[in-house]
C-alpha cells in the first residue's frame, strides 16, 4: 500500500464514519476532498465496494493489533476495558466507520465470501486477544471474541453520541457486563 | 387505489414495505417503486408517506412494537431467559427481513448522532418492555440500568440471528446456550487459564 492508497483509506474511513441511511458517501466526494479525479480512485480500487472493504479491514486491523498488544501489558480485567474503551473512543471515526461497515455489526452482509473472511479473521484475533481462556473450539473464539468486540463498540458509540456519559460508575457497569454478564444485575435467585 | 382502513391493510403494508427495505439500500429507491412494489399508485403511497423517512419510521414502530409484545409474552411463558432467548431466535429466524431491517434502521443499533426522536423512543422502550420485563424479572438499579441492559440483550439476540441466517454459525442447541452465557454470565463464565491476569 502506497501513501496515496492509505490517504484514499482514511477519507473514506472518515467519510463512512459519518454516514446515515439516508445519506452516505461517493467516490466522487472522497475524490473532491483528495483533489483527486474519480478514475485516480478507480485504479487503485476497481469499485466503491472494494474500497470499502479495504478500509474496513484496515480499521478492523488496527483495532486488533491494538488489542492484542494490550495482552502484554498484565493489566486486570477493569483496567483491560477500559484501556480498550478508550481506544474505541479516541478513534471515533474508526469506530463509526466499522460500526457502519463492519461484518456482524450494524448492517447485514449478504455475500458468502466476506462472510467467512469475517468468521475467520474473528476467529484469529479472538485466539490471540483471548489468549489467557482456554475455550473449547474455534467456534467457541469466534462467537465470544465477536460478541466481547461488539459490546465494546456499541458502548463506544452510545458514550460519543451522548447516550451514556463517560463516567467511572458507567465504566464498571460495562466492565462487569462484558466480564460476569446480565445476571450480575438481577434480583432475586437466578432463573 | 383507495387504501383501505383498519389495520390489517396497513400492517401489510408496512411487512411489504419491510421486506422490500431490508433488501435495499435506502439510496436506491424511489416512492414510484416502492409504490409498484406495494401494489400502490405513487400518490396513494406518498399521501401514507410523504418522505422516505417516515415510512422507515412506520416500519421501525411496527417492528418494535411487535417485539415488545412477543419479548414479554415469552419472558411471562418463559422458565427463565434462555427459554425466552429461544422462542425469539426461533421467531426472528423465521423472519429474515425483520432481523435486516432492524440491523440497518432500529435505533439499538447506535450511529453517529442521537437520532432527534431518540428520547421518544426510549421512553417508549421502558415503558413498553423495560417496565413489564422487570415486573417479571427485577434488576438491582433503576429503569436507566435496566434500559442499559435490555439494550444489550435484543442487541445480542438481532446479532446473533442474523449470525445463524447468514449462516456463520450453526443454529445447534449448544450454540444457543453459547449466546446465552455470553449474555448472561459473561466472559468469566468461560474457561480461564490458571494464573493468568484477574
Amino acid at each position: 500500500m502506497d501513501e496515496l492508497d492509505r490517504r484514499i483509506l482514511i477519507e473514506t474511513i472518515r467519510l463512512g464514519s459519518q454516514d446515515r441511511n439516508e445519506k452516505t458517501f461517493s467516490l466522487n466526494d472522497i475524490a473532491k476532498n483528495l483533489s483527486l479525479s474519480e478514475n485516480d480512485i478507480l485504479s487503485r480500487f476497481p469499485s466503491r465496494s472494494s474500497l470499502i472493504e479495504k478500509a474496513t479491514e484496515m480499521a478492523f486491523t488496527s483495532e486488533m493489533r491494538y488489542l492484542d498488544d494490550l495482552n502484554n501489558r498484565s493489566l486486570s480485567f477493569e483496567a483491560w476495558t477500559n484501556r480498550v474503551l478508550d481506544y474505541f473512543i479516541f478513534h471515533k471515526e474508526e469506530t463509526f466507520f466499522v460500526l457502519n461497515f463492519g461484518k456482524g455489526l450494524a448492517r447485514a452482509s449478504l455475500s458468502g465470501a466476506d462472510l467467512q473472511q469475517y468468521h475467520d479473521s474473528m476467529t484469529y484475533w479472538g485466539k490471540r486477544i483471548l489468549c489467557y481462556f482456554a475455550l473449547s473450539s474455534d467456534e467457541e473464539y469466534f462467537f465470544v471474541w465477536s460478541a466481547t468486540f461488539r459490546s465494546f463498540v456499541y458502548a463506544a458509540a452510545n458514550i460519543m453520541r451522548g447516550e451514556y456519559l463517560d463516567t467511572p460508575e458507567n465504566r464498571k457497569f460495562l466492565a462487569t457486563l462484558i466480564g460476569h454478564g446480565m445476571n450480575s444485575f438481577m434480583k432475586g435467585p437466578r432463573l | 387505489m383507495k387504501i383501505e382502513s383498519g389495520k390489517n391493510s396497513l400492517e401489510n403494508i408496512l411487512s411489504k414495505s419491510v421486506d422490500i427495505l431490508s433488501a435495499s439500500d435506502p439510496q436506491h429507491y424511489s416512492s414510484l417503486e416502492m409504490a409498484a412494489s406495494l401494489g400502490m399508485s405513487e400518490s396513494d403511497f406518498l399521501a401514507l408517506f410523504p418522505r422516505k423517512e417516515s415510512l422507515i419510521q412506520e416500519c421501525r414502530t411496527f417492528l418494535e412494537k411487535d417485539f415488545f409484545v412477543r419479548a414479554v409474552a415469552s419472558s411471562q411463558n418463559g422458565i427463565n431467559f434462555e427459554a425466552t432467548f429461544n422462542a425469539l431466535l426461533d421467531h426472528y429466524i423465521a423472519y429474515p427481513t425483520f432481523i435486516r431491517f432492524a440491523l440497518s434502521y432500529d435505533y439499538v443499533f447506535p450511529r453517529r448522532e442521537l437520532p432527534a426522536d431518540y428520547a421518544e423512543y426510549k421512553t417508549m422502550v421502558i415503558e413498553e418492555l423495560v417496565k413489564p420485563l422487570d415486573q417479571i424479572r427485577p434488576v438491582k438499579g433503576d429503569l436507566e440500568m435496566g434500559y442499559q441492559l435490555t439494550d444489550h440483550w435484543v442487541r445480542d439476540l438481532i446479532l446473533d440471528c442474523e449470525l445463524i441466517i447468514d449462516g456463520v454459525v450453526p443454529d445447534t442447541p449448544a450454540m444457543r446456550h453459547l449466546m446465552v452465557k455470553a449474555i448472561e454470565d459473561g466472559l468469566f463464565s468461560f474457561n480461564k487459564i490458571p494464573g493468568t491476569p484477574e
